[in-house]
Order: C-alpha cells, then sequence, then structure tokens
C-alpha cells in the first residue's frame, strides 16, 4: 500500500517538495493506508507495533525524506496523545491524526537542549483558571501551515504564577489557529524546504486547558522518550536505503572504478538490514524502564546518523557528476541525510548523552 | 658501603616490593634484596612470578607519550577481540605469540590504556596519582603486538551468522570472536536529589573521578562491606580521610572470610576511627550544606563528603544476548574458553565457568591460555575452575584466603587461635573445600593451598 504511494502520488512530486512546496495530500494518503496507526494502541486492536511504522516511514523516505520527516513528525504527535492521560484529545483530535485529516508537529527540540541543560526554555506561560496564556518564540517547527485548525503541534513551557514566580513545566497540544501566535518562515533552507517549517512568535496566545498533554511533565517525558527516538530511525533507513538504490544505479555503468571507494552498496546494505534488526529489537517494548535500554536507543539513533555520513559521502562519489547536477537524486540524498545528523538529537548531542550515560 | 634499598613493582597488579620492608607474610624478611627472593615465589595479589617484577623508578620514566604510530583496525580480522582491560590484553598477548601471522584486532569501548587494575584500592598508601598508574597506551602495546586497534568504539551489536559486530562507525568481520567485556559495578537503588553523585571504582577513569572527588574532602562513607569496600577503606584511613562504611550483612567480606577473622579486622579498623553501620542499606541520599545527608533503612543519619558504592559487580551480558549465547549469570564458557557459539570466545570478569564466576587476575591468564591453544589447535592449558588464593590489601590484618568454591552445606572450623593468628577451615562433612588465615599464619597459605589443592 504504502509503496503504491510512492510511485503513485509521491515520486511525480519529490522534486517540487524538495524546492519547498508544502502538500498535506501524500500525508492524507500515508494516514488513510494506516501507516500512522500501527505504534497507537488504542486505534490498532491493541497492538503496539511502532516498528510498524518507522517501517512505513523508511518507504516513504526513501524516496523522499522530506515527507518522511513530516510523517515523522505526524506520528510522533499522535505518539504524545496515545501516552497522554487527557481523554478529550484521544477521542477529537487523535483519530483524525492518524487517519491523515488532521496533521501533527513538534517543538521539541528547544525543550531537549533545556533538558541537557544547553538552553532556557523559550516559551513560558500564566497560567489562569482555565488555561494558559503564552508568550515567546520558538524557531524552526516543521509540518504546520499558517492560520490551520487542521494543524497541531506538541510543546512545552514553563508555568509561572501573576507575580512571575517559576512553578512548573507543562507539556500541551498547541493548535495552528490561535489568536496572537504568527508563523514566519525567516529563513531558507539547503533542504527539507517543503517541509512547512516556521518560526512560532507568541503573543498572549491563549491556550484552553483542555489542550493540556502532560503535568507533572518528567515522568511523561520519560515514558515517550524512547519511542521519540526510534521514531526518528525510519527516515535514517529510508534515507540510507535510497543512497543505495542510486549507487546501485550509477555501478551498472561505473563498478569498475567504483570498487576503489569505500563503502559499497553492498557493505552498506548489510549494515543496514543489521541496524534495522537491532531497531527491530528495541522496538519491541519501548516503555523499559532504567539506563541500559535508553543507551541503546540513543545508540541506535547514533548508529542511523553515523551511516547517513557514509552513506552520504558514497552516494556522491559513487554517482560522481551525475550525482552532481541539480536535482540529481544523489544530491537530493546527501542533504537529507544530513539532517537526520544535525536535527536534535544531532550526533554530537547523541555523542555527549551517550557518554554521559556512559559515566553513570 | 651498603647498597641503598629499592622498591620492584608488579607488573599486572601494582604490588610494591619495598627491599628495605621485605613481604613478612610471605616469609621475606625485612632487608631481603629482590634478587635474594627465591624464584619459587608468587606475587601474592595476583600470583605471577618473580620475572613480572620491574624497578620502580623506571616505570616513572616510561610514562605513556601519544608518539606510538595509530595502528588502525582492519575491518576484517583473523581473530577480534571486544575489551582492553587485563582480559583482553592477555587475550592478545596469548594469541599474537600463538599466531604470529594472523591478522589480530582488538575494539574497545574505553581507551585501552594499560594499567594494573589492583592498585585501584592501594594507591593512595602507595602515594600514585591516577596518572602514575598509566603504564603504556593502546596504540604502544597495539604497536609492540603487532595488532591493530581501535579504543573509544562501544560494539553495539553481535551479528553471529555473519560473524561480524556492529559499531557506531562502522561494523568488522571476524573469523574469531573473543568477548572480553567484564562486568559492571553495580549501584544500590537509593532515593534523594543527590543519588546521581554516588561513585563506584571499577575502571581508571572512575578511580581519576573518585580522586577528583575526594580533593580537600575529609571524609568518604562506603556502601558494601565485600573486599574492595574494605581494601578502599584500608586506602583511604591510611591517608587520615574519615571512613564510615553501610554494610548490608552483619560482617566485613561476609562472602568470603569466617566471622572470626572479620570480627578481629573490624576491632582494627574501628581503632582507627571506621564507623560501621552493619545489617543496614542506604535508603536516601541528599545534598546537604557541605556534602551529602545519607539514610539508612534503620533509622541512621549521617552526614559525608563523598559516597563510593563498592556493593559488587555483575557481567555485562548484553553482547552475548544479541549473539544469542547462553549466558546465566555470567556468560557461559566450557575449558577451552569458548562460548554456546564455535566461533566466540569470552575471558574476564564477565564469564561463568562451571557455575563459578571469579573475578580476579589469575584465573584471566589461565583463559588467555586455553584460547591461545584451543586457536594454535593443541589440547593443552584447557581451562579448569580452581579455588582462589586472595591476599587481601589490608594492612591492619594480614589475611590469606581461599574461599570454598561453593559455600553451602559446610561451615568454618576454627583450627588455630593464637591472638590474631587464626586458622579456619571450611568443612563440608570430612572435605576441606577452603580456608582462611590471618596474622603471621598467612605465610603457610602457599604450602596449605598446595597440599589441599594441587593433587
Ligand atoms: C529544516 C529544519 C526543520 C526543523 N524542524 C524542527 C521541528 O519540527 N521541531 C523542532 O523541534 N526542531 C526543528 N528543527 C530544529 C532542529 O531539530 C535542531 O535543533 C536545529 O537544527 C539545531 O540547530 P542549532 O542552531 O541549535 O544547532 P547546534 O547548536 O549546532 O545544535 C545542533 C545539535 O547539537 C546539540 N547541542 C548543541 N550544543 C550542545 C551542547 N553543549 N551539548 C550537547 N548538545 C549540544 C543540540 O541539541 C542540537 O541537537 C528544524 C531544523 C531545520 C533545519
Ligand atoms: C579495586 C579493585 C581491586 C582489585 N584487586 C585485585 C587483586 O588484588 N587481585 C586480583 O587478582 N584481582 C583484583 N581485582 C580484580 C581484577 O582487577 C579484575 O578481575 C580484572 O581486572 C578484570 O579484567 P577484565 O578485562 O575482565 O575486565 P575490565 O577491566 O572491566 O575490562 C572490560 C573491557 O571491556 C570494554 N568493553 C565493555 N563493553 C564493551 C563494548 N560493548 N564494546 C567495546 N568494549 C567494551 C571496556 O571498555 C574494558 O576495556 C580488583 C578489582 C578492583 C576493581
Amino acid at each position: 500500500m504504502i509503496s503504491q504511494i510512492v510511485e503513485k502520488d509521491l515520486k511525480p512530486l519529490t522534486v517540487s517538495i524538495d524546492h519547498g512546496q508544502y502538500t498535506t495530500e501524500v500525508l492524507t494518503k500515508i494516514g488513510q493506508a494506516g501507516g500512522f496507526r500501527h505504534h497507537i494502541p488504542s486505534l490498532n486492536n491493541g497492538d503496539l507495533n511502532l516498528f510498524g511504522t518507522i517501517q512505513d516511514m523508511a518507504t516513504i523516505s526513501e524516496e523522499c525524506m522530506s515527507t518522511g520527516f513530516m510523517m515523522w513528525a505526524q506520528t510522533v504527535c499522535a505518539w504524545y496523545i496515545e501516552n497522554s492521560e487527557n481523554e478529550w484529545l484521544k477521542s477529537e483530535i487523535m483519530p483524525k491524526m492518524v487517519d491523515g485529516e488532521y496533521f501533527g508537529a513538534t517543538a521539541l527540540s528547544n525543550p531537549m537542549k533545556y533538558f541537557a541543560g544547553i538552553e532556557d526554555l523559550k516559551l513560558s506561560a500564566e497560567e489562569t483558571e482555565d488555561g494558559y496564556i503564552i508568550n515567546g518564540t520558538l524557531p524552526w517547527v516543521s509540518n504546520l501551515l499558517e492560520g490551520s485548525s487542521n494543524h497541531f503541534f506538541g510543546s512545552i513551557f514553563s508555568v509561572h504564577d501573576h507575580d512571575k514566580n517559576y512553578e512548573k513545566d507543562v507539556m500541551a497540544l498547541i493548535p495552528c489557529d490561535l489568536e496572537g501566535l504568527t508563523m514566519k518562515q525567516m529563513v531558507e533552507f539547503i533542504g527539507m524546504e517543503g517541509t512547512g517549517t516556521y518560526s512560532l512568535l507568541f503573543d498572549n496566545v491563549f491556550l484552553p486547558k483542555k489542550y493540556l498533554l502532560a503535568d507533572p511533565l518528567k515522568p511523561y517525558l520519560e515514558k515517550i522518550k524512547a519511542g521519540f527516538i526510534l521514531l526518528q530511525t525510519g527516515m535514517a533507513a529510508g534515507v540510507i536505503k535510497g543512497s543505495i538504490n542510486e549507487m546501485e544505479k550509477a555501478n551498472l555503468t561505473l563498478s569498475e572504478i567504483n570498487e576503489f571507494l569505500d563503502d559499497s552498496p553492498e557493505e552498506l546494505k548489510e549494515d543496514l538490514e543489521d541496524a534495522i534488526e537491532l531497531i527491530q529489537t528495541l522496538c519491541e517494548d519501548p516503555f523499559i524502564a532504567g539506563q541500559e535500554y535508553i543507551q541503546s536507543v540513543l545508540e541506535a539513533r547514533l548508529l542511523g546518523a553515523e551511516m547517513c555520513k557514509r552513506a552520504a559521502d558514497s552516494v556522491m562519489q559513487h554517482t560522481g557528476a551525475k550525482g552532481y547536477l541539480v536535482d540529481a537524486a544523489a544530491q537530493r540524498k546527501m542533504r537529507e541525510a544530513y539532517f537526520v545528523i544535525i536535527v536534535t538529537p544531532s550526533i554530537k548531542h547523541l555523542r555527549k548523552e551517550i557518554s554521559r550515560l556512559e559515566a553513570a | 658501603m651498603t647498597e641503598a634499598f629499592k622498591k620492584y613493582i608488579c607488573k599486572t597488579c601494582g604490588l610494591i616490593y619495598d627491599e628495605e620492608l621485605g613481604d613478612p607474610d610471605s616469609g621475606l624478611a625485612p632487608g631481603t634484596r629482590f634478587e635474594d627472593i627465591p624464584d619459587d615465589w608468587y606475587c601474592p595479589l595476583c600470583l605471577v612470578g618473580k620475572s613480572d617484577f620491574m624497578l620502580l623508578d623506571s616505570t616513572k620514566e616510561k610514562s605513556p607519550s601519544d608518539s606510538a604510530p595509530k595502528r588502525k583496525a582492519k575491518s576484517r580480522a583473523d581473530v577480534l577481540i571486544i575489551g582492553a582491560g587485563y582480559a583482553g590484553w592477555q587475550a592478545t598477548e596469548n594469541v599474537r605469540q600463538a599466531l604470529p601471522d594472523a591478522e589480530i584486532s582488538l575494539l574497545t569501548a574505553c581507551d585501552g590504556t594499560v594499567y594494573p587494575k589492583p592498585t585501584l584500592s592501594m594507591a593512595l598508601s602507595q602515594g600514585r596519582t591516577p596518572d602514575d598508574l598509566k603504564e603504556t597506551t593502546a596504540d604502544q602495546k597495539a604497536a609492540e603486538l603487532n595488532i591493530g586497534v581501535k579504543t573509544l568504539t562501544k560494539v553495539i551489536s553481535i551479528n553471529a551468522q555473519r560473524k561480524k559486530v556492529m559499531t557506531t562507525s562502522g561494523s568488522y568481520q571476524y573469523d574469531k570472536l573473543i568477548l572480553a567485556t567484564g562486568a559492571k559495578a553495580l549501584t544500590p537503588k537509593v532515593e534523594g536529589n543527590a543519588a546521581k553523585d554516588m561513585l563506584t571504582i571499577n575502571d581508571l577513569p572512575a578511580y581519576r573521578r573518585f580522586i577528583e572527588a575526594l580533593k580537600g574532602k575529609k571524609s568518604v562513607t562506603l556502601i558494601g562491606g565485600g573486599l574492595i569496600a574494605t581494601e578502599l577503606a584500608e586506602d583511604l584511613i591510611s591517608q587520615s580521610i574519615q571512613v564510615t562504611m553501610v554494610i548490608r550483612g552483619a560482617h566485613l567480606m561476609s562472602q568470603i572470610l569466617p566471622e572470626a577473622i572479620s570480627q578481629t579486622l573490624e576491632a582494627k579498623l574501628q581503632a582507627k576511627g571506621v564507623q560501621f553501620y552493619k545489617n543496614s542499606e542506604l535508603k536516601e541520599m541528599h545534598q546537604s550544606e557541605t556534602g551529602y545527608q545519607l539514610h539508612t533503612d534503620q533509622g541512621e543519619q549521617f552526614e559525608t563528603d563523598v559516597v563510593v558504592a563498592a556493593i559488587g559487580l555483575a557481567p555485562i551480558l548484553d553482547l552475548a544476548k544479541k549473539a544469542k549465547l547462553k549466558t546465566n549469570i555470567g556468560i557461559c564458557i566450557d575449558q577451552h574458553c569458548l562460548t554456546s557459539n564455535p566461533d566466540i570466545f569470552a575471558i574476564g570478569d564477565g564469564v561463568e565457568s562451571e557455575g563459578v564466576l571469579q573475578a580476579y587476575l589469575e584465573p584471566i591468564r589461565r583463559q588467555a591460555k586455553a584460547i591461545a591453544a584451543y586457536l594454535k589447535g593443541e589440547e593443552t592449558h584447557a581451562f579448569k575452575v580452581l579455588p582462589s588464593l586472595i591476599k587481601t590489601k589490608t594492612p591492619s590484618l594480614s589475611i590469606m584466603i581461599s574461599p570454598p568454591l561453593h559455600a553451602t552445606h559446610g561451615q568454618w572450623e576454627s583450627t588455630l587461635m593464637v591472638g590474631d593468628n587464626q586458622r579456619l577451615l571450611y568443612k563440608d562433612g570430612d572435605k576441606v573445600s577452603g580456608f582462611a588465615l590471618s596474622g603471621e599464619l598467612v605465610t603457610s597459605a602457599n604450602a596449605l593451598y598446595k597440599e589441599l589443592f594441587s593433587a
């Protein structure tokens, strides 16, 4: 099913998405085909199949990782709701998100850095009886549409009382059509341009309490963390596979000289299979407590990013000048692969986190 | 004119033999010159021979530099070793000797520095810093053995079917694999906002953190009353640091030592100011103004500057499990140190043989020989579990023990007791399966060991 969507619906759009076209059309198709459902037990006959979602994300990313990234945003947002205790979100928003009628996003990059002690939380709110008045700015949140009542993103903000005394951090789902919320596209990226990525400005935005995902926050974050990270490996697996495909094509004519390169498609393929096997095992139970499991998850994610680095380099060298052309698939794959490397948690972030766990 | 006394150091465990002091515990009177020591003398801590000692001053000069050329690990090796502790390097040395032409590679998560781990519980009293303990760098050692090495590289999975291991920076094929991944220091589950500050000591980087934490501090609390905790207590009091021990059992080293000797040792440590909380478990660890506030399950509460847990080791099993090897508490091995997979060996603190786990240097040396012989196609040197002979690093009271391999049905019987000098035998019916000696009686340990176990 998903592979048919790739052939029929996605392939014709890949280049224009890469050039900056944002469309929800493909996401809707994926949702209808069940691609966002596997890891949401309450809508999947009680079955938690994280690996199923990752596989579908890989199939999409193999062709177009911008779409794969939006799929990650969508599926991780549904994961937030599924693991919350908010029955209203579960019945009113999540089913439509899983079906591809609503669109989900995540603004957790800044909070992740905040919890790693790298920067401050960029959003803060004053609690009122029935909601929160939020102020601040968030750089870079993807899979959004300005003013849309069908787009939502998960976000964390600090809460203070009337006298500005810090109280706590909470997480909520925020709809894009709230009053006082402006969205701006401030910069141009070298890739992922069609992912609907915006900077968000909050000017006394009122968010009703029914959108609350987690308070207290800490135990909730522990619960969603492994799933959040594991889902990203779908992007990595796909873009690596896509690079291998391009290398194999190049080898039809260049295999003799390409022998002299490191990281042949065969080697990468074997390593990818092993990595996928590892990810599959880790997906069996994403709620295992303790340091050992989460370290393995971070290592698997790091492995994905490091392999992206090898694939990005190798696909350029295997394809040569043909891959260096404007709109060549090889250089698109390279740019996409670098996104896996820098998106939070980036290679440097992962290495730091792993060495911290190792020392503990 | 008499020559000045010299000091010699055991390259394996870091024990220092001082000619001026001799080693009365093994029958060497003060003033015994190193060259006059009989050739059948053993290092009391790790049981290597005299030839493994070197003059102490020369170690300083030979402090490692980074000048050795990098020796890259090839992506394919005849023999691939994972881990660069004593077991990893012993295996590498022995395999290199047995197979001079083989392509050998070693991968390790640590930086691969060669250092004598047993010194970690006696370095303070030896006046040696963590840097003094470094013997060679991984690159130097690799050059010496003509192998490839990759440090700071953790193996995250093994594919036993394809015979390769995965790291985050690429994969490596092997023909034969040796797992020397050791064990992890356990920490107790403790509540409180400072629980994450609890230290453990099972490698050089961890020891360095401990020494850093100790700077300018006056008191240390040790969680656990086993061999390592006891040795650390002795080492700390030698530096006039106030030591508190929180012990779950009723006595020090209750797993391996009879109560009679524990009591004598406890009395001596107490006289030196060690405070004991016995039958007690740490429950909470909180930040306080100057250090930490600790609470035990017995309601005891006290302040301390540094907290070190030494409650035991757990073999690292995750890789073995990913390779679907047979594991119990450790990785199960046979007399060739083969695991349940005919291409994968295991050695060191992580293994279990005949249901026994032994985290000591001596069995590791015999395991390395067994692997090398087997790879060479020889049936010699089969590994067999022998009772260990342990000298505790407790200057307050000399102790040598050979704990029973299976301490289930028997009991300790005192056969001699004159003041601090005690001899106890572990009897299972009529059979003696272990012994414990203290005070001056330790000089008879070697003979007793031979008499009981070398039949
Ligand atoms: C096209 C695009 C789309 C994006 N979409 C989203 C989105 O939908 N949601 C979202 O939340 N974010 C999004 N981001 C942000 C992204 O996840 C990264 O946070 C961002 O690219 C990092 O930028 P930076 O300037 O902080 O880089 P850097 O500061 O170089 O940081 C890069 C990485 O290193 C880590 N890091 C930095 N300093 C340290 C340190 N001292 N210790 C440990 N780690 C450190 C950071 O956590 C980060 O992961 C997007 C970015 C781009 C380019
Ligand atoms: C304080 C102290 C005092 C001691 N005193 C004595 C004594 O007096 N006499 C005596 O005989 N014994 C003593 N011992 C015990 C002895 O030191 C150990 O039995 C021995 O050092 C264990 O060596 P090992 O190589 O098996 O394990 P380790 O030293 O733990 O080595 C394990 C290696 O594996 C690597 N590794 C682990 N996982 C991975 C992975 N996934 N990928 C790559 N690499 C990995 C690690 O980085 C490390 O290099 C003492 C131990 C301690 C801690």
